[in-house]
């Protein structure tokens, strides 16, 4: 049975205006994500790497309907398909009103575990809220539900009567995975889940959600920095720079035998505990990153990018599939296959 | 922090627990909290305590609480002195009466601790114009011959009820006005700013001025022209909490699990910005006093004969050499102030976020 993916994103952009002058009329645009495709199968773990700003939390951001509150001019075009069970619904087109009732099918594992609950509510109302809002259940059947989450994450039920900041951060983003978990979704996106824990806690915490994964039948998007962490835990992985998508691809592909040119930089990078491979060569990129404010014409990378051609100013590069299921958006890097 | 429960249980201290935990621990203010609580609360039993009416009088087998009618709103306590057997046109003087019966009559009275109200003056029999303070006058009469006491502390009552009612309605504007601001954002905070830019820039001492003296000010109109600008310094606040608020973490994850705005304003955003308005609110308690005495001595404020200090002061500052008429008002002044800003004080520091960095 072919199954549909949970998500479908096509063509997704994000544009943030900026405003200037007296009358604040529209000087410029951000182009945080610029024109991004990809999707995620079911019980997949799609990893999404990049530089820090190349546009990957607003992306997951963008896919959950959140970038309005705090930009409310933000201009997002393209798809964002969603396939739940029978039902395809467009994330994008919706009104926030309409969007509300599929909200418990998405949700979020937050970068900062220390702002994303709420000082004042303790961890069993945290983790009860979507439920009050999803179910009806009552509330003895919410604290039990409530405890039962809790215990899955490696919580304790004395822990359901704590406020946050009586937690350390590992201990709190495990509230945050029990909260996501809570109304039973689809996907999960995680926005960088492990980056502000130390690297110990990083350890437990991703091994906690690869197990989780496995028992909710969740997908997740794994939005990271780090390619060794991402490497560990993703199906697929994506690679971006300046808002773009450079590589996607199975995880072990993508990692040990990176096409594009960028993914191929950004790996040489990776620190490998192995003293024989000390010597291996590092591609070390030139320049810094071009600002999304006036993206280079064409490919975007062509300004640091060590294979460039004249060609690469003039048009911009899409997604070619040049291995099952292992796309790659460099034209020169497509006719040497 | 955890804390013991009825069941001897551990149990952890929310934020604002903690807060009162610790404001309890600042002597000071909460005694400063705890002296004007009572005070406040007892100043609305004035009528039974600081009075010229009798508690109970007991007349020809009947009794009459006149004292105490007088605490119920709409009821009238009103007895003419012919009811209790005196030849004097209007109401009764119940200090007269007591005189006259002590000499073994079967009528009696009980007359409350202070036996003056603060509005019979020389027209009423005994009283005279600048009294010195005695054991009769405390502190002694004005200028019309009223008693200074009983005018300070229903003065105490009106200043404060003043005060507290403006600081909340300015509250509820600035909160609800200022919030909506800062989470709606865009069009609706660009248009908000602007209107509120217009409307500060009137020059509202001019606007009190000529209304008072176009309408005779009550006590809630007063309290309506305040408002009309006072709110607005709240909105700032409000609105850069909101702003704040709003893009942290939970508020997304509020969203984005499907939460209705109302219960993301009210839940979520509201109690983790009141912060700055509540340490802010003894201060404009202080401002609403100071501001109601500047206008009841310029003139503008409460029609006369209502007590108040502004106007006790402004007599008093006519007839410097009698000394208690400027004493008496600002002594009071003075001492309702500091405690408020002692409290004011204290509910600061238990607010300090410094503390809870480091516990955490």
């Amino acid at each position: 049975m072919s199954q549909k993916p949970v998500v479908e994103v096509k063509n997704l952009k994000v544009h943030f205006p900026i405003h200037g002058g007296i009358i604040s009329k529209k000087v410029g645009t951000v182009k945080a994500v610029d024109g991004v495709s990809f999707s995620i199968g079911r019980r997949e773990i799609v990893g999404l790497v990049g530089e820090s700003g190349c546009g990957k939390t607003t992306v997951g951001r963008a896919m959950i309907n959140i970038l309005h509150h705090v930009a409310p001019d933000v201009e997002i075009s393209g798809e964002i398909l969603y396939h739940f069970g029978d039902e395809t619904i467009d994330f994008g087109k919706l009104t926030s009103h309409e969007v509300r009732k599929y909200r418990s099918r998405v949700q979020m594992i937050f970068q900062d575990p220390y702002a994303s609950l709420n000082p004042r509510m303790t961890v069993k109302q945290i983790v009860e809220e979507p439920l009050k809002l999803h179910t009806k259940k009552t509330e003895s059947e919410r604290r039990n539900t409530v405890i039962n989450l809790l215990e899955k994450v490696g919580l304790q039920a004395v822990h359901a009567d704590r406020f946050p900041h009586e937690f350390s951060g590992g201990q709190r983003q495990r509230v945050g995975i029990a909260r996501a978990l809570a109304t039973n979704p689809d996907l999960i996106i995680c926005d960088e889940p492990v980056s502000a824990l130390d690297v110990s806690i990083q350890a437990q915490v991703i091994n906690l959600m690869m197990d989780i994964q496995k028992e909710f039948d969740v997908s997740f998007l794994f939005i990271a920095h780090d390619l060794s962490v991402v490497e560990h835990i993703s199906d697929q992985i994506a690679v971006m720079y300046l808002g773009n998508l450079m590589e996607f691809g199975p995880a072990k592909q993508v990692y040990h035998h990176p096409k594009h040119p960028y993914s191929t930089a950004l790996l040489s990078a990776v620190p490998i505990p192995d003293p024989d491979k000390k010597n291996r060569k590092r591609i070390v990129l030139e320049g810094d990153v071009p600002t999304p404010i006036n993206k280079p014409s064409g490919c975007s990378f062509r300004t640091r990018c060590p294979v460039v051609e004249e060609s690469c100013s003039e048009s911009t590069p899409v997604l070619e599939e040049i291995d099952l299921k292992h796309w790659v958006s460099c034209p020169i890097v497509t006719e040497k296959q | 922090m955890m804390e013991k429960n009825q069941n001897n249980d551990y149990v952890s201290v929310s934020i604002n627990r903690r807060r009162w935990l610790k404001f309890k621990g600042l002597k000071r203010g909460y005694y400063s909290f705890i002296a004007l609580i009572i005070l406040y609360g007892l100043s609305f039993l004035l009528p039974v305590l600081i009075n010229s009416k009798a508690l109970i009088v007991r007349y020809e087998g009947s009794y009459y609480f006149p004292a105490f009618l007088e605490l119920i709103p709409g009821v009238a306590s009103y007895y003419p002195g012919e009811k209790f057997g005196q030849d004097i046109p209007g109401e009764a003087n119940y200090r007269r009466l007591k005189q006259k019966w002590e000499d073994g009559s079967d009528n009696w009275l009980i007359m409350p601790v202070y036996p003056y109200n603060p509005y019979e003056d020389i027209t009423t029999e005994g009283n005279k114009m600048y009294e010195a303070p005695s054991r009769k006058h405390w502190l002694g009469t004005d200028n019309t011959g009223r008693d200074v006491f009983a005018r300070l502390f229903y003065a105490f009552n009106i200043s404060i009820s003043f005060a507290l009612i403006l600081t909340l309605i300015n509250y509820l504007l600035g909160i609800t006005i200022g919030g909506a601001m800062g989470y709606f954002g865009g069009k609706v905070d660009l248009f908000a700013q602007r209107v509120i830019e217009i409307w500060s820039s009137l020059p509202m001492l001019f606007v009190i001025i000529i209304m008072s003296s176009i309408i005779r000010p009550s006590f809630f109109l007063l309290i309506l022209i305040y408002t009309m600008v006072n709110w607005i310094f709240l909105t700032y606040y409000m609105r850069a909490e909101f702003y704040r608020e709003k893009a942290k973490d939970y508020v997304s994850a509020a969203i984005s699990m499907g939460q209705r705005n109302r219960t993301i304003i009210f839940k979520h955003i509201l109690p983790n910005s009141l912060v700055p308005v509540i340490t802010y609110f003894p201060f404009s308690v202080v401002g609403g006093i100071s501001m109601l005495v500047g206008l009841d001595y310029l003139g503008f404020g409460l029609p006369p004969p209502t007590p108040s200090w502004g106007q006790m002061l402004d007599v008093g500052l006519q007839n410097v050499s009698k000394w208690w008429m400027v004493f008496s008002p600002v002594t009071a002044q003075f001492l309702t102030l500091l405690a408020i800003v002692f409290i004011g004080e204290g509910v600061r520091e238990a607010f300090d976020p410094k503390v809870y960095s480091r516990l955490r």
